[in-house]
């Protein structure tokens, strides 16, 4: 993910800037309704995406006691001018890491962040 | 990365922020009237795709545009200069705010120069609680 964050903001900072933006902006509102920017992803229960023209960046929502009242929004996949197919896979890619990240909040609800392997990045 | 996003936006980005942020007051507004995209593109009188470029947060919102906007969801428009908290007359973040116009006063209340009223300003503020 940081990877592909990197890349973005160097290849298009433009791009980037309006990801930071809107990402700021879905976090400000308690209940974002927008779903020309945000929508719940078809048939994967909390999995969302965030739209800017040519890229999909996929995410969830989840309570961390350390921040107190608020959710975050934790990216969980992004890619840059995907394809149909693409997207599918992104989708399920991104569902993956939710799973497991909520399986390992289960078992310790301290962690915030989920490392995954470069060969699955 | 947590420095490119944790630093404040620039001005092109709040401006991008607030027109999402317009959007949001409308589409909220939308939901109690149970309007759709089209019913208020015809209220507006406006295409659909002028609907569509404002959601993108492509759209450059006129007064009009706002106008019309709240003209079609059954409200008033209303603007408002709030003087930043490190400007001369800004009002510290948390402090309690209302326009002087709004703010059930006596004859001895003043208005200040900013035109805002303040209830209370903290003192004695113990830093060491946060």
């Amino acid at each position: 993910m940081e990877e592909f964050l990197l890349t973005l903001e160097s290849s298009n900072p433009n791009a980037f800037k309006t990801l930071n933006t809107t990402i700021k902006t879905i976090c400000a509102v308690p209940s974002y309704r927008n779903d020309r920017k945000f929508k719940q992803v078809k048939g994967a229960k909390n999995l969302f995406e965030i739209k800017i023209p040519g890229i999909r960046l996929y995410c969830f929502s989840e309570f961390l006691p350390g921040l107190g009242q608020s959710s975050l929004i934790i990216a969980a996949y992004g890619r840059i001018k995907p394809k149909d197919k693409q997207q599918r896979t992104d989708i399920r890619h991104a569902d993956k890491i939710r799973n497991d990240f909520q399986s390992l909040r289960e078992q310790d609800p301290e962690i915030e962040y989920l490392t995954i392997p470069e060969d699955e990045n | 990365m947590q420095k490119a996003f944790g630093a404040p936006l620039d001005f092109d980005q709040r401006v991008e922020m607030e027109k999402l942020l317009i959007m949001e007051s409308i589409l909220a507004r939308m939901d109690v009237l149970k309007m759709k995209r089209k019913d208020l593109a015809g209220a507006m009188k406006v295409s659909s795709a002028r609907i569509t470029a404002m959601l993108d947060g492509k759209n450059n919102f006129t007064l009009e545009t706002l106008m019309r906007a709240a003209e079609a969801l059954d409200c008033e428009f209303q603007s408002c200069l709030k003087p930043k908290a490190t400007s001369p007359g800004g009002i510290a973040e948390g402090t309690s705010v209302r326009h002087y116009d709004f703010t059930a006063h006596s004859t001895e209340t003043k208005r200040d120069e900013t035109g805002f009223s303040v209830d209370a300003v903290a003192e004695n503020d113990n830093v060491d609680a946060a």
